[in-house]
């Protein structure tokens, strides 16, 4: 039985953290210390109860003030609180959610129970929305070339520029968005290719799903998406996997996982696997948890395809890996293997293949036709935008929720050459700055839109609130550089998708439009082998992953998410180097020391930490810190490691001078070993025998021998 | 050997005794009833207003209904105060000079809201809904007594834990017919019907209505 601990420090029992925690509660080590007293504690209840009676006294004296509005608000009856559908969007990809209003103001977010994507749940980035509904930062007005400008400029600015593109065919206008999954955004840029046949939209999105759409157009020709359904999944293997923390739909899919989780629940206890090279939340959440660098899994995903869709038995491999290749034939079309976005294109493919040889298809996933619209690879788009910016071939570039001089080494440099550029953006950015026009945008909860779910169902997004700030939507302004006429959005929106006076209201009070999923695609597995390139040798392995809050840096503002403890680390207000133990005991660091890492010529000094479970040639640098213009919360929070994504290798890390404190919640509320275990691990056996009454539930549990179920985890 | 104490000292004793014995019920029947009392709840004390409103002109007077003013009693947890505006649709055409009334012209004039006292107040960690007392057939006065009468508002029950348990103990007597519910002036007649079948028609009587979470929440 393994012994719980948090943080290394603790288990080390390292002295000045023992001094510090005493230091914090000096009297908890003493009452640990001491015998359990029965007088001592009901003389303490006793207490407790007469001074709960005391704080309830009331003196009977009215207090307080009520103030009424002067004017009422108009055709609204006040009844307590309200809630409004419309969805959270990250990524692109929708997550309904209601938002609770209390006397006509967005006070707090809930999940949508009717969502799919949702089922009544919120991720900590839609819970901290409101916060940043709320922000002072957020842009005010126009700006030109610093400068503030009249709205009028902006319509005489943009009249001019369609008479410029138009007689160019928009051979020089260029349209820079995040990945969108909005229809009527994607029906606008298609309008507007109607008008300048010669444009290109240009897609750029820092936190990469890249490499999974590469992979699906390895294995079937077509970007497809996976829907995962894992109330049907027996047996889950996840490689580097984001299913839990961040996919498309994740937080379905945890409730999907948890459901089949407890033994008391579900008859049929799922069983899960993970293979990472850091822990993540889909690894911790793994009954069976395997360490293996980005190196390790470029030898092993191989030989596990071969072993599963080929039957081959690959030599040299790890002691987990022929029980495992026995449990996922066992479990015949109730497995998933999931592969996370870091993870290369081959390695995706060799994922589907795998899937596909299992017959989890149709069972514990689909497949659909993409849910992004016009997908393409975000990479090459941007270095094609920049190249031709670098070219003298882009005259108008106008810059969507996107914000490229922070995400993409090289940009700032090109945008020098672009004669009229527009960024629109909700919140100062660094780009906004760069370009010639910074265009106030709305709020996503001042504004209408629409975006489409991991499933494809479309959700549409309404005001909450008036604007609170002048802003423009997206709609607006990509209908202004198609035509004179100003439009509205919300009817943009409601013109995409054509419903009735019925339907309009159903979707807008269920947040989503009725039998919009996607239907599963039928497309064939292509039979190819891809190859998995082998990441090149060295001391140091660099990953560059998404701060789990901050994502690319979009939220760096919101205070609430800066100071949410990141899950593993429980870091709040930094990014250090996330090293591995074996590289801290070889380069003698410990937590805060400085470092210094450097991607080819590219270094970046910050503090490491060191993170338990980290494979042990591997470094995780964590993006969307290290903001320079994005408000007074988030300015200067972090470092800055988008310029590591530049540099093409070698890797090298040294120790630098000096060391910073770090805030982690790690150490917070120390339980000492005396406490004892205070979380129980066993078997499905073993619960069996802790609460027998449900026992009999579960007789026919299913068994394989070569299943690893049956080891304590530790063994 | 003399004697250590005089004749008098059992006497002194058996006073001092009963006296120190009296301090004590006397106490503790001072500790029960004090906070009880109108003096300590404020019942019966007029609050000084901006607007010296008259609920017995408004009310009796001009037989104007509740739910003019405090529009939100039937659907929301608190009965609301009128906005500015809606003194001022009578007041824009009547006694638009007096002076009583210049913090409300102002009010609607500078846009800034008038500021009313409290006068019943119930602490934070009491949950209160109007909408379910209106929805189950309890009328206004059964809390905030006799309004019609009030040329100025006064608080007019104690409001104590114990007012509050006393009617969700037995509500029945403490219903009324659902037309009654605003009405100042009504009293139970010979055709009114009975608690019982009053309970039965609101559905009161189903829920333990004395549960602890039913009100701190």
């Amino acid at each position: 039985m393994s012994r719980q601990w948090r943080g290394l420090d603790r288990l080390s029992r390292d002295p000045a953290f023992v001094a510090r925690a005493s230091a914090e509660f000096p009297q908890l080590a003493a009452a640990l210390a001491a015998p359990r007293d029965r007088r001592g504690v009901l003389k303490l209840m006793a207490a407790g109860l007469a001074l709960a009676g005391l704080g309830g006294c009331d003196d009977g004296a009215p207090g307080g003030v009520l103030i009424p509005p002067v004017l009422p608000p108009t055709d609204t009856v006040f009844s307590g609180n309200q809630m409004f559908a419309t969805a959270s969007v990250v990524g692109g990809y929708a997550n309904g959610i209601l938002v609770r209003h209390a006397n006509g103001r967005p006070i707090k977010v809930e999940g949508n129970p009717l969502h799919p994507a949702s089922l009544g749940g919120t991720s900590a980035i839609g819970q901290a929305e409101i916060l940043g509904f709320y922000d002072p930062d957020r842009s005010r007005g126009l700006i030109r070339k610093g400068e503030p400008q009249a709205w009028s400029s902006l319509l005489t600015a943009v009249a001019a520029q369609r008479e410029a593109i138009r007689q160019s065919h928009g051979q020089g206008f260029r349209v820079l968005t995040g990945s969108t999954t909005s229809p009527t955004l994607a029906r606008q840029i298609a309008a507007l290719k109607q008008v300048y046949p010669d444009m290109q939209w240009h897609r750029w999105e820092p936190v990469s799903r890249d490499a999974v759409r590469a992979g699906a157009l390895l294995a079937y020709g077509q970007p497809v998406e996976l829907v995962a359904k894992l109330g049907a999944v027996d047996l889950l293997l996840t490689i580097d996997s984001d299913l839990f923390d961040s996919a498309p739909g994740h937080l379905r899919f945890a409730r999907d996982f948890a459901a089949r989780r407890n033994p008391t629940r579900t008859d049929r206890m799922n069983r899960a696997y993970a293979i990472e090279p850091t822990p993540t939340l889909t690894g911790v959440a793994a009954d069976h948890r395997f360490i293996a660098g980005p190196r390790d899994l470029a030898r092993i995903v191989p030989a596990l395809a071969a072993a599963v869709t080929g039957g081959e038995q690959p030599a040299d491999m790890p002691a987990w890996f022929a029980p495992l290749v026995a449990d996922l034939k066992a479990t015949r079309g109730r497995s998933f293997i999931h592969a996370g976005p870091a993870q290369p294109a081959a390695v995706h493919a060799l994922v589907h293949a795998m899937n596909e040889a299992l017959g989890g298809r149709g069972q514990t996933y689909d497949l659909i036709a993409s849910v992004e619209a016009d997908p393409v690879d975000h990479a090459a788009s941007l270095r094609g935008l920049i190249d031709d910016m670098n070219g003298g071939r882009v005259t108008t570039l106008l810059i969507i929720d996107s914000n490229p001089v922070f995400t993409a080494p090289g940009f700032g440099e090109a945008l020098g050459r672009v004669a009229v550029s527009m960024t629109l953006t909700d919140g100062p950015t660094e780009t906004g700055a760069k370009t010639t026009w910074n265009l106030p945008a709305r709020h996503g909860f001042e504004d209408w839109s629409d975006a489409r779910a991991y499933d494809g169902t479309v959700t549409l997004l309404q005001p909450q609130a008036r604007p609170l700030y002048d802003g423009i939507s997206p709609h607006y302004l990509l209908a202004l550089f198609a035509g004179p006429e100003e439009v509205n959005s919300r009817d943009v929106v409601r013109q995409t998708h054509g419903l009735n006076e019925q339907q309009w209201h159903d979707a807008l009070a269920t947040g989503l439009v009725a039998g919009t999923r996607t239907a599963p695609s039928d497309v064939a597995l292509k039979p190819v082998q891809p190859a998995v390139p082998m990441p090149a040798a060295g001391d140091v392995t660099l990953l560059i992953r998404p701060d789990p809050h901050l994502l690319d840096g979009r939220y760096a503002n919101n205070a609430w998410l800066q100071e949410l403890p990141r899950p593993l680390t429980k870091l709040t207000w930094d990014n250090p180097l996330l090293v591995s133990p074996a590289i801290a005991e070889r380069l003698k660091l410990t937590n805060g020391d400085q470092v210094t890492v450097a991607n080819g010529g590219v270094g970046v000094t910050l503090p490491a930490w060191i993170m338990p479970g980290q494979a042990p040639d591997c470094v995780v640098a964590l993006l969307g810190f290290g903001r320079s213009d994005v408000g007074m919360v988030g300015q200067g929070v972090g470092f800055d490691v988008y310029p590591l994504t530049a540099g093409r290798g070698p890797v090298s890390l040294h120790k630098a001078d000096g060391r910073a404190v770090l805030a982690s919640t790690e150490h917070h509320d120390p339980l000492f070993e005396d406490a004892g275990d205070y979380v129980h691990h066993g078997t499905p056996p073993h619960s069996r025998q802790i609460r027998p009454s449900s026992a009999n539930q579960r007789s026919n549990r299913r068994n394989t021998t070569a299943s690893l179920a049956g080891r304590l985890p530790g063994a | 050997m003399p004697a250590i104490f005089s004749p008098e000292a059992n006497l002194t004793a058996k006073l001092g005794l009963i006296g120190l014995a009296g301090l004590l019920l006397g106490g503790m029947g001072w500790w029960w009833l004090w906070p009880r009392t109108e003096y300590v709840r404020h019942n019966h004390w007029f609050v000084e207003q901006k607007v010296p409103f008259s609920h017995q002109h408004h009310v009796s007077g001009l037989g104007i209904d509740c739910r003019f003013c405090h529009m939100t009693v039937e659907t929301a947890a608190t009965a609301g105060m009128p906005p500015t505006y809606t003194c001022m649709t009578c007041h824009s055409q009547i006694w638009t000079n007096a002076a009583m009334l210049a913090p409300v012209r102002e009010s609607l004039a500078n846009n800034t809201p008038l500021i009313w006292r409290r006068v019943t107040d119930l602490p934070d960690y009491v949950y209160f809904n109007h909408k379910i007392h209106i929805a189950k057939g309890v009328g206004c006065e059964s809390c905030h007594g006799t309004m019609q009468d009030m040329p100025l508002t006064q608080k007019a029950r104690t409001l104590t834990m114990g007012f509050c348990l006393d009617c969700h103990r037995d509500p029945a007597p403490n219903l009324r017919p659902p037309e009654a519910i605003y009405n100042t002036e009504w009293h139970r007649t010979a055709d009114t019907p009975s608690p019982a079948v009053l309970a039965q028609l609101y559905h009161v009587g189903d829920r333990k209505l004395t549960d602890c979470s039913i009100c701190h929440r």
